[in-house]
């Protein structure tokens, strides 16, 4: 499913001393099936950008096209929008409620009005998805630790089964090895079902391994857009707003300016290794 | 939504106002509250009102802001409105079964319409020109007096001053948690009665979880920091009376005096 945004602008609380800019003049796509990194500072309105595309805030200006549904306007229609665009927020693990796991990541495909046997068949489904072992379902989902935790509650949006998948920083306050785990569910999940996925992160090495295109914010801007060449070739410009590109392409933009002939566009860890193999013959 | 509830929250402005003490302005939010009610007639709330315009633009708060404080009451406005409409007894205009209208209910729900209005609008200057904190710490240092007679006025103001610390933190957290459960396709603000009930669930397990964790985040933090309260805890902003502050005190007092000099003009109701 096709997401385009053309002359997005956002304002929050218009006509009152709070009233400030979130947004201004955002223009891009999202083609069916891409793995598209959303970076940015807390506070450049990534967030805000990403609750336009499910339907949770609508636009001042400018129109949001998911699918053949057009949402422009204070009044637009965002009715289902949510099933068809799963936004999973920050900290996600804060909004499990229920009694049981199963209960919670049921909530979202019985608000969708699906059959018992539908809503137990896409609940076992998405416990899969993000590895959860179907033995804790019955169990409460405060009891788990904090990385099951988080994935009981992407497990809630996955079952909902959507044609986009939206994560805010899926991996933020978890070790290594838990974000590691994450990031590769993640991209397991993009692969089987076939979803677009938008991943809004900090870190410009998880977004360098999982993301083919970038989208970077600056306070409600658009600075750059485009392939992870593209965006990574301007590591100047990010660094100028406190972001960078990866540590790795760093150290070989280093080496090319010492005279090595290591090709210039590579953002992860493996990548290097080969090329710097390959230099040695 | 949450964010368009104006009553009871501080407007950010460089004003006169905002600068007063503290105290001064509880303790004359106070003797405003009581020389209300002892408003006779309607040139008193005229006066009243070109009052608290002048102290609008004293403030720097816009009337729209202040008008809009008024919006969570308009159900209370109305009933009152109503009531004292059909219930006065008097010279009846209009008879339909029991309802009536009378010459005095009419004057009866327009006095009693203009002292809610001006009774919430004149208190929200309180809030509006003064920080929480600053507000708190005034409550700590009038009830001072009572501590000799077991009041915990320091605890009390610590308590209150953390609540209201929350409140913005509890609001966003509500907001956060909100839209949280709208991803899911939660419907908040569909169906009967029992079926919105219902619908709260999941957004107050969520918020009370939070605010639990909070407060133990708190107490633990306050606790590292070595926090006990009690008489030798200095202040980093102690609180001054200045020469400004009395100014208001003789505006104020001039201001009530013209006010209910009105009460002497005309018939009382």
């Amino acid at each position: 499913m096709n997401i385009s945004v053309e002359n997005l602008t956002y304002i929050y609380v218009p006509g009152t001393p709070f009233e400030k800019v979130a947004l201004e003049n955002i223009n891009f796509t999202v083609k069916s099936g891409e793995f598209v990194g959303l970076i940015g500072h807390s506070g450049s309105g990534k967030s805000t950008l990403v609750q336009h595309l499910n339907g949770l805030v609508k636009p001042t200006e400018g129109t949001i096209r998911v699918g053949d549904r057009i949402i422009t306007g204070k009044n637009a229609d965002t009715k289902g929008l949510c099933f068809t665009v799963g936004l999973v927020f920050q900290y996600p693990e804060q909004q499990l409620f229920a009694e049981t796991i199963y209960q919670d990541i049921a909530f979202g495909p019985s608000n969708m009005g699906l059959s018992e046997k539908e809503i137990d068949l896409r609940v076992r489904t998405a416990m899969e998805l993000v590895g959860l072992p179907f033995e804790l379902a019955e169990k409460s989902p405060f009891s788990v630790s904090g990385g099951q935790k988080r994935r009981v509650a992407i497990a809630g949006v996955l079952a909902m089964e959507p044609k986009v998948l939206i994560l805010d920083e899926p991996t933020a306050g978890l070790d290594p090895k838990g974000r590691e785990e994450i990031l590769r569910s993640i991209r397991n999940i993009h692969k089987q079902m076939n979803m677009s996925v938008i991943l809004v992160s900090h870190s410009m090495e998880d977004v360098a391994k999982y993301c083919d295109k970038l989208l970077v914010l600056n306070e409600g801007k658009v600075m750059l857009s485009g392939s992870l060449a593209e965006v990574f070739h301007h590591a100047e410009k990010l660094h100028k707003i406190g972001l960078s590109v990866p540590q790795v392409t760093l150290a070989v933009h280093k080496l090319r300016e010492k005279g090595i002939a290591i090709p210039e566009n590579i953002f992860t860890v493996s990548d290097a290794v080969s090329a710097i193999m390959n230099l040695r013959g | 939504m949450l964010k368009d509830i104006t009553i009871g929250q501080y407007y950010p402005s460089e004003s006169v106002v905002h600068k007063l003490d503290p105290r001064l302005k509880i303790v004359l939010t106070l003797v405003y509250i009581v020389s209300i009610f002892l408003i006779q007639n309607f040139w008193g709330f005229l006066v009243l009102a070109v009052l608290t315009l002048l102290l609008c633009a004293v403030s720097k708060i816009p009337v729209s802001f202040l008008l809009k404080g008024l919006k969570p009451l308009l159900i209370l406005m109305s009933i009152t409105a109503l009531l004292n409409l059909f219930m006065t007894d008097g010279r009846i205009l209009w008879q339909w079964g029991i309802l009536k209208i009378t010459h005095e209910g009419i004057i009866m729900s327009l006095f009693m319409l203009f002292r809610i209005v001006f009774l919430v609008m004149g208190t929200s200057f309180l809030t509006y020109t003064t920080t929480p904190i600053t507000l708190t710490s005034g409550i700590e240092s009038l009830l001072k007096p009572f501590a000799k007679i077991g009041v915990p006025a320091h605890e009390i103001a610590m308590m209150m001053s953390i609540a209201l610390r929350f409140i913005p933190t509890l609001i966003e957290e509500t907001d956060k948690i909100m839209a949280a459960q709208k991803a899911r396709g939660a419907a908040l603000s569909e169906g009967n009665l029992i079926r919105r009930a219902k619908a709260l669930v999941p957004i107050l397990i969520p918020l009370f979880v939070s605010a639990f964790r909070r407060a133990d985040e708190l107490a633990v933090a306050m606790e590292s920091r070595c926090y006990h309260g009690g008489d030798d805890r200095t202040k980093l902003k102690e609180l001054k009376y200045q020469k400004k502050d009395t100014l208001a005190l003789f505006v104020f007092i001039l201001a009530i005096t013209v006010m209910l000099s009105c009460n002497l003009v005309g018939a009382s109701l």
